[in-house]
């Protein structure tokens, strides 16, 4: 295994380097400012929004709903999660549309249906796991 | 675990939890695992499909690019943003499975350590990039100012090289972690010949631990059949939101899932002419001045310089190509193109085709950007589907899909399917 890793290390700093020299090469250093603050954006929006959110959920909302429900409503809040993302895209790439072939469809409506389809998730997912529950603790 | 507890109780103050405080059965090394091997092969497909495109772009002598078959570039360019958009849930289950160890007590314990925390810190700058930059882009809104194409192909390396780093780091957790199966409540290793239970030192990287343990040593029967199945329904609850997110978005190019992409940037139905556009007359400068009568196709080759207007061209033999326009922002259309072959262009300039033969220099009308120019290498040319296409789907072109001329080939990204052309130069190869 240990070879394993050394290989791995190795690969991934030669990576890692070329990746930099890349950068280094093709980014003009105005740009570099704007890179950075992105990069780093990702680490402030890991550490300070999602980890805190995920802690008071943990705290608050998991605690209190049935535990067969909880799979489910994990699914649910990842599931807005990415959809924060996309929404984000169908509304802004909607706002500054550069020709009616982008992003066509009403963004408010897209997003809400988008929005249904994880409550109808949710409810299914929730329903399912809980008639197996149920189910298995019969038939023990 | 009792002693936290204990202290908590004592102190009544609000303080930042610990690793040993997450006492959900999705912190655990098994799931850490799962979810890590399939975000980890999805970044794989993207930075592979990635590297596809890099080339087309970028082209090299020894990874030679030919038009066959005439769909590939559509799909791994569809793979590229599909798997792209698949790590979004993917990466965000494999962040909430692992964060406790985000609050790890002390926070750094050596160089060693500190290193590894580091190297953990840039696959999530470099990942959360990729994946954030390069959704927005799709949906052609760009927050930022810096140049994407090359931020997005740097960073990749980056994101992968710290992605194998990172696999290095954790294998010793990693390999027992997917072994792992319970027997009698204990956690055993097929792989070990008697089955005898791990010990809980067994699944940990030593010096670098820092992924939680989680509930790695069931205490009993209960609570291990609730923590699989806790585990279980959040694996499921992965996959279903992973596929439901690829679903809502991949038929911008897979024509019949269309009217289930609420979520896509595009419509492959929606366009005038029935294609989608991404660059505009407009947008290129092209006005309906510099198209009209006056136009000329000027094409060079070793026999000289000839001018050929619109009527000239429709007068030579026309071909029937159906090919996918397929754009670098992850959707396609099928079309049925109408107009010149380019090797019937290259003959007519006394240019050879075939092998070792002559590539074709393509300049556009278009006034700026970086795609306004492309070259047609020697396998394109001799294709029968590499057309300078005159008309689409039965019409001719409109203004926006290139009119008066444009150029349309099999396997072949949408930037370099130069529209607005207004010059041919058959040259000597430019990739020896």
């Amino acid at each position: 295994m240990i070879a394993t890793r050394w290989a791995l290390w190795a690969a991934g700093a030669a990576m890692i380097a070329w990746g930099l020299w890349t950068a280094w090469v093709r980014v003009p250093p105005d740009q570099w400012v704007s890179v950075l603050l992105w990069l780093a954006g990702g680490i402030v929006v890991h550490d300070a929004v999602l980890a805190p959110v995920a802690i008071l959920l943990g705290l608050v909302m998991l605690p209190r709903v049935p535990e067969t429900w909880r799979p489910a409503l994990r699914g649910g809040l990842l599931a807005l999660g990415v959809l924060a993302l996309l929404g984000v895209g169908v509304f802004m790439g909607a706002e500054g549309r550069r020709n009616p072939s982008v992003v066509p469809q009403d963004p408010l409506a897209a997003v809400l249906v988008a929005v249904a389809v994880v409550v109808v998730g949710v409810v299914i997912g929730g329903l399912v796991t809980t008639r197996r529950r149920a189910r298995a603790v019969g038939t023990a | 675990m009792a002693k936290v507890e204990d202290e908590t109780r004592r102190s009544r103050l609000p303080r930042l939890p610990r690793t040993e405080d997450f006492a959900s059965a999705i912190h655990d090394p098994r799931v850490v695992a799962r979810v890590g091997v399939l975000l980890g092969s999805a970044f794989l497909l993207v930075f592979l499909t990635g590297l596809y495109s890099h080339v087309h772009q970028n082209p090299v002598a020894w990874f030679p690019l030919g038009p066959d078959p005439a769909w590939l570039y559509r799909v791994t360019q569809g793979i590229h943003v599909g798997a792209g958009i698949a790590c979004v849930p993917l990466l965000l289950a494999k962040l909430y499975a692992a964060y406790p160890a985000l609050f790890e007590q002390p926070p750094v314990r050596g160089p060693l350590h500190a290193l590894e925390r580091l190297s953990v810190a840039v696959l999530v700058a470099t990942a959360t990039f990729q994946l954030v930059t390069g959704v927005l882009n799709t949906f052609q809104w760009y927050p930022w100012s810096f140049g994407f194409v090359g931020v997005h192909y740097a960073t990749s390396w980056v994101v992968i090289g710290s992605l194998l780093i990172h696999v290095g780091v954790k294998l010793p957790v990693i390999v027992p972690a997917l072994r792992a199966r319970i027997k009698d409540g204990e956690i055993v290793d097929p792989e070990i010949a008697d089955e005898s239970p791990l010990p809980r030192t067994h699944i940990s990287d030593g010096d670098l631990m820092s992924i939680p343990d989680g509930d790695l040593h069931p205490a009993e029967d209960r609570s291990t059949t609730e923590a699989t199945a806790t585990r279980r329904g959040f694996l499921t609850a992965v996959a279903v939101t992973t596929l439901g997110a690829v679903a809502l978005t991949v038929g911008q190019t897979v024509r019949p899932l269309a009217p289930l992409s609420v979520l896509a940037p595009r419509d492959p139905r929606v366009g005038s002419q029935g294609v989608p556009v991404n660059k505009t007359a407009a947008s290129a400068q092209v006005t309906s001045d510099v198209v009209g009568p006056a136009w000329r196709l000027e094409l060079e080759g070793p026999d000289g310089v000839v001018q050929l207007s619109r009527d000239d061209l429709l007068a030579m033999d026309q071909h029937t190509a159906d090919l996918p326009i397929a754009c670098v922002e992850g959707w396609s259309a099928m079309a049925t193109w109408q107009g010149v072959r380019v090797r019937d262009l290259v003959e007519r300039a006394g240019g050879r085709v075939g092998d070792g033969g002559h590539d074709v220099s393509v300049a556009s009308l278009q006034v700026g950007g970086a795609y306004s120019r492309s070259v047609l290498q020697a396998s394109y040319v001799a294709s029968d589907d590499t057309l300078l296409a005159l008309r689409l789907n039965g019409q001719d072109l409109n203004l926006d899909h290139g009119y008066p001329a444009r150029i349309i080939a099999p396997n072949r990204p949408g930037v370099l399917q130069t529209k607005w052309v207004n010059r041919l130069a058959v040259v000597e190869p430019v990739i020896a």
